[in-house]
């Protein structure tokens, strides 16, 4: 205890109403001062160690058993304290109750100094003490030192610190159990007058108000109103809490993403002593997590603290906690399949933390060497503790992957019925384990070493699983553990949903005889926005509309595209159904747009899932995708040229160097008749082909005749297929996911003849039974058809010129037999629009014959509507 | 078009008429000094019983004699052929088509000769003076197994003395 100056005390005392003489006083208490002191210093050690601690722990309620000891103790004895005035130097002595507020402290002062009681402020231990708190509440002890200073007019935001004591006040009256009349309304209006303050665009001015936001406590006093045993206080917390944290994430901008992240850490530390499942501490959690994705976050030592920003160290508790959810979830989910599995929130909680502890762990390495060994200890740990989650938790993924493929095996895989909720997140939960393996030396492997061994299970999750919100570019940098459905699948999702209400679909009016032009008016001249939607079609001075119309209108328009006599494309020689652009096109005037306009068609083609029969080849397909073109990608497009470049490259270098081939670098190409020379590369009139430079050659040669000679087609091409995309940037990405033969499948379709028995088990009938003679007789009749003559008959049925590759389970729905109440003499019809053929009940197998051949005439077929 | 040396139908092409002498190598495109060199070899050293040359003024358009061989039904024929040379030649073969009727199992009804060297088998390496040599040579012997005209095919297997007769007399008519 330091000795008081008597002069000093002497000559304040004069003005004081306190009369009892202050050394006397001390003299008389020193045993219950001691007792004190032990009190509150292990009480001030517990609280440091609580409010550090990852997890809610004893030691929270040890604390606050300790609190209310202390408190029991001070009730009958007097405490002595300093308080030094704004002007330096002096300082008063004052002795107080402890259950006394701060409220009649700074009366006293008033009393005693004459300073206001509205400009006066008191800190202790860097806060500044609230009126209705009392003494014992800020954990005065006897000598402790206060700071008195004024609440000056240049205090920064003097408004906002009002509003936020205001509401602070009020919040330690509800603590203290008083009845406020509509406190919920009351708090929640302060909150919001305080947030409508924040300057949403000026980054300085909002970091000073989050900081007033911080100073008062407000965070500890909402949580303390949180856990008050009063009526009505949870509540009203509650409310408020979430009130700012949606504020933060729904009005603040991003700027001030990372000034909000510094309070919604404070909540999410003191809410976690709550309890780590408390609903509140989820939701804050969850904000926090959010808002890392704008948020700077600080890799580096504490100092780095003055800029606001959060520690990666603060980061790692929520990555561990929700590790562990996770992990706890995936074992229910193995041992009861169809409990919920893991939290949707929990998913996206873990990603969202993931990401800067990815960055800064990745920095980390980056710097390795010339970090201080302090630094580079302190995120070692979460280096180390990183990959044993991930380990724990690849084990747990394979372990639910195997438990799929046992609960599939026996089963149909793809019925509805067999999936569980579960199993909707094990995708969400692998992407993140990728981004960990990246971390890793071997941990990549591993990864993919399970993709490979459960393959079959991971496709399926794609189909089913797989979002349009979500990215799925890594599963594609090892193709090998997807397959065909579930390329397709996460092809499709980047073309936009085909709208089922026709008021939104782009209408087509096409008058037969104009199919190409027209057809290109309508869609080369719409807005890319009006397409997305999808299409409705109707052929001029014919009844019908619908998808049946619009499947053959797609066929017919794609045949006008790739027939060569418009000369856009190419067909390969030796496969007259796989097309590349046409270097010579530039006869039409409009050939480019005519390639855009081809590039929307294909496009929606694909999102409409029509097949329409015609392929790309290898070099077209390659240059879509971005990639180099080699020899042996033109081996279908220019199979003399393929030949004669591989005989060039492994002819005798002697013979070759003897310039009997009298090749330059120069190529040959006839345009409207007119032959013109193009040079390879500069001066290539001149340059010689030899032995050491033939392979640059083959390269310039190849790169002219398939990629420079048709740059501009294929750009066209590309831009108009962006169009219809989700999003337009992904076009090069799309094909890149896919493999030529996926591609083919998907524009094609089936290449195998039409299977009459899967074609009958997947027909149902309305008005005839399957045991009906006529239905039998038609099976029989179509048993007998050709192929071709089958073809025709689905496509009069359905609109459907070639099948998915899955056959006819891949189509939109069963096909159905109607029985039509038409006279035995009438011929089948068709609705393709509903897959439905109708015909009566025809008297013979003899008459349903000649009925049936009728309509399957090629010309008939292929042309119904328009008698 | 390309200047190209003058030269007649079975006459031989001169050299030293060309017009355009004084900068060669550099006027004309891959293909066209390809065929020129092509003309100036077949020129020196020609194939026997053949002949070759540019028809006109056309270097991508050239018209070929074939004199029959002795102890061959067509002994004595003098044929003539168009050969055409595709814009990227030597990249893809020419293509080489009888004008003068001949009756033969490997040549279709419009003339056009069958040989694995006018197709699968091309290289670039192969010129115009070995397409010759190689025609001459299936003028000799026939080859039925990869016949474009199977009555013919089958005539020569089943009865040669008639086949050969048949072409004899079709020699006569359209050769002489």
């Amino acid at each position: 205890m330091s000795v008081i100056d008597t002069p000093a005390v002497h000559h304040r005392s004069g003005g004081a109403t306190d009369h009892r003489h202050p050394s006397k006083r001390k003299f008389d208490d020193e045993d219950d001062e001691d007792f004190s002191d032990l009190v509150c210093v292990r009480m001030r050690k517990d609280e440091a160690k609580a409010v550090n601690s990852w997890s809610a722990s004893s030691s929270s309620s040890s604390s606050d058993a300790g609190g209310c000891s202390s408190l029991q103790q001070q009730q009958r004895s007097h405490i002595q304290f300093f308080v030094r005035m704004m002007s330096a130097g002096n300082t008063i002595v004052m002795q107080a109750f402890p259950e006394d507020t701060v409220k009649s402290i700074h009366e006293r002062i008033q009393s005693m100094k004459g300073i206001p009681l509205f400009e006066q402020r008191l800190i202790y231990r860097g806060k500044q003490l609230q009126w209705e708190q009392t003494l014992a509440e800020c954990f005065i002890q006897n000598d402790a030192n206060l700071q008195l200073v004024g609440r000056m007019r240049s205090t920064e935001h003097p408004q906002a610190w009002q509003v936020i004591n205001d509401m602070v006040s009020l919040v330690y009256r509800l603590c203290r159990g008083e009845t406020v009349h509509d406190a919920l309304k009351t708090v929640k209006g302060l909150m919001t007058s305080y947030l409508n303050m924040t300057p949403r665009i000026d980054n300085d001015s909002a970091s000073g108000y989050f900081q007033i936001f911080m100073s008062s406590s407000a965070p500890a006093v909402l949580v303390m109103l949180y856990v008050s045993p009063y009526a009505g206080n949870k509540d009203c917390a509650d409310s408020s809490v979430r009130h700012f944290l949606s504020s933060c994430r729904n009005i603040l901008s991003k700027a001030l993403h990372g000034q909000c992240a510094r309070v919604v850490l404070e909540f999410c530390k003191l809410l976690r002593r709550v309890g780590s499942h408390d609903p509140l501490y989820l939701f804050c959690r969850s904000t926090f997590g959010s808002l890392l994705e704008t948020a700077g976050v600080s890799y580096g030592s504490g100092s780095d603290n003055v800029k606001g920003l959060v520690l990666i160290q603060d980061i790692f508790p929520f990555v561990c906690e929700l590790a562990n959810s996770l992990l706890r979830d995936l074992d229910l989910s193995i041992v009861s399949p169809s409990a919920a599995g893991p939290l949707s929130n929990d998913v996206g909680d873990f990603s969202a933390f993931l990401l800067p502890l990815r960055t800064g762990i990745k920095e980390q390495q980056a710097v390795k060497d010339s970090m201080a060994q302090d630094k580079h200890h302190k995120l070692t740990e979460e280096i180390e503790y990183l990959h044993g989650l991930y380990v724990q938790l690849l084990n747990k993924i394979d372990q639910c992957l195997q438990k799929m493929d046992q609960s599939l095996a026996g089963q149909e895989m793809m019925e509805g019925d067999n999936l569980y909720p579960a199993w909707s997140h094990y995708l969400s939960i692998l992407k993140e384990l990728y981004q960990i393996s990246k971390l890793y030396d071997g941990a990549e492997e591993k990864l993919w070493g399970v993709l490979t061994r459960q393959r079959s299970v991971l496709c399926l999750l794609i189909v089913r699983y797989a979002k349009r919100t979500d990215e799925h570019q890594w599963i594609l940098e090892h193709r090998y553990v997807t397959n065909f459905e579930s390329r397709r699948h996460l092809a499709m999702m980047m073309f936009p949903e085909v709208k089922e209400d026709y008021e939104e679909l782009h209408e087509m009016l096409i008058d037969r005889s104009q199919l190409l032009t027209e057809s290109f008016e309508y869609i080369a001249r719409a807005e890319p926005d009006s397409l997305h939607a999808g299409l409705f079609m109707e052929f001029k001075n014919e009844e019908a509309t619908g998808p049946g119309v619009l499947r053959e209108w797609f066929l017919l328009v794609c045949q006008a595209i790739f027939n060569p006599q418009n000369a856009l494309f190419v067909a390969c020689p030796n496969d007259r159904r796989r097309f590349f652009p046409n270097p010579a096109s530039k006869v039409h005037p409009l050939h480019l747009e005519y390639f855009s306009f081809a590039g929307r068609v294909i496009a929606l083609a694909l999102m409409h899932r029509v097949q329409v029969g015609i392929v790309f080849d290898r070099v077209f397909f390659l240059q879509l995708a971005g990639n180099y073109i080699a020899i042996e990608d033109i081996r279908d497009a220019d199979p003399y040229l393929y030949t004669s470049c591989k005989q060039i490259l492994d002819m005798d270098a002697d013979f070759i160097d003897s310039d009997s081939l009298g090749l330059t670098f120069v190529r040959e190409v006839e345009e409207l008749g007119q032959r013109k020379v193009v040079e390879l590369c500069p001066g290539g009139k001149n340059l010689v082909v030899n032995s050491k430079n033939r392979d640059k050659y083959v390269d310039l040669l190849i790169q002219d005749r398939f990629v420079t000679s048709i740059s501009e087609q294929v750009s066209h091409f590309v831009k108009g297929f962006a169009d219809i995309l989700s999003n337009s940037k992904l076009q090069q990405y799309f094909f890149q996911s896919l493999d030529l033969e996926d591609l083919d499948w998907m524009l094609h379709g089936s290449e195998d003849t039409i299977s009459v028995e899967d074609w009958k088990a997947h027909t149902e009938y309305n008005g005839y039974k399957e045991t009906d003679i006529q239905i039998s007789w038609f099976w029989e009749i179509v048993g007998r058809m050709t192929a071709d003559q089958r073809k025709v008959l689905l496509f009069f049925w359905t609109s459907v010129k070639y099948l998915p590759v899955e056959g006819f389970r891949g189509l939109a729905s069963r096909l159905y037999i109607y029985r039509s109440l038409e006279p035995g003499d009438r011929l089948p019809s068709s609705h393709t629009c509903f897959f439905r053929l109708c015909f009566p009940a025809y008297s013979s197998m003899a008459v349903m014959k000649d009925r049936l051949e009728v309509i399957t005439q090629e010309h008939i077929g292929c042309s119904f509507g328009t008698w | 078009m390309m200047i190209s040396g003058g030269g007649g139908g079975g006459g031989k092409s001169s050299w030293s008429s060309s017009t355009s002498s004084w900068v060669p190598t550099t006027s004309v495109s891959a293909s066209g000094k390809r065929i020129q060199r092509e003309m100036v070899e077949l020129n020196n050293d020609p194939p026997p019983d053949c002949s070759a040359g540019p028809k006109g003024d056309n270097l991508y358009h050239w018209i070929a004699t074939i004199i029959g061989t002795p102890e061959t039904p067509y002994q004595g024929g003098i044929f003539f052929l168009d050969i055409k040379f595709p814009i990227d030649y030597p990249f893809k073969p020419p293509e080489v088509v009888f004008k003068t009727r001949i009756y033969h199992c490997n040549v279709d009804p419009d003339g056009r000769v069958s040989m694995g060297i006018l197709k699968d088998d091309w290289s670039p390496a192969l010129t115009i003076t070995k397409v010759l040599l190689e025609v001459r040579s299936i003028m000799t012997n026939p080859d039925p197994y990869n016949a474009v005209v199977p009555g013919i095919a089958h005539l020569y297997s089943g009865d040669r003395a008639k086949h050969d007769d048949i072409a004899a007399e079709w020699t006569v008519r359209f050769a002489k």
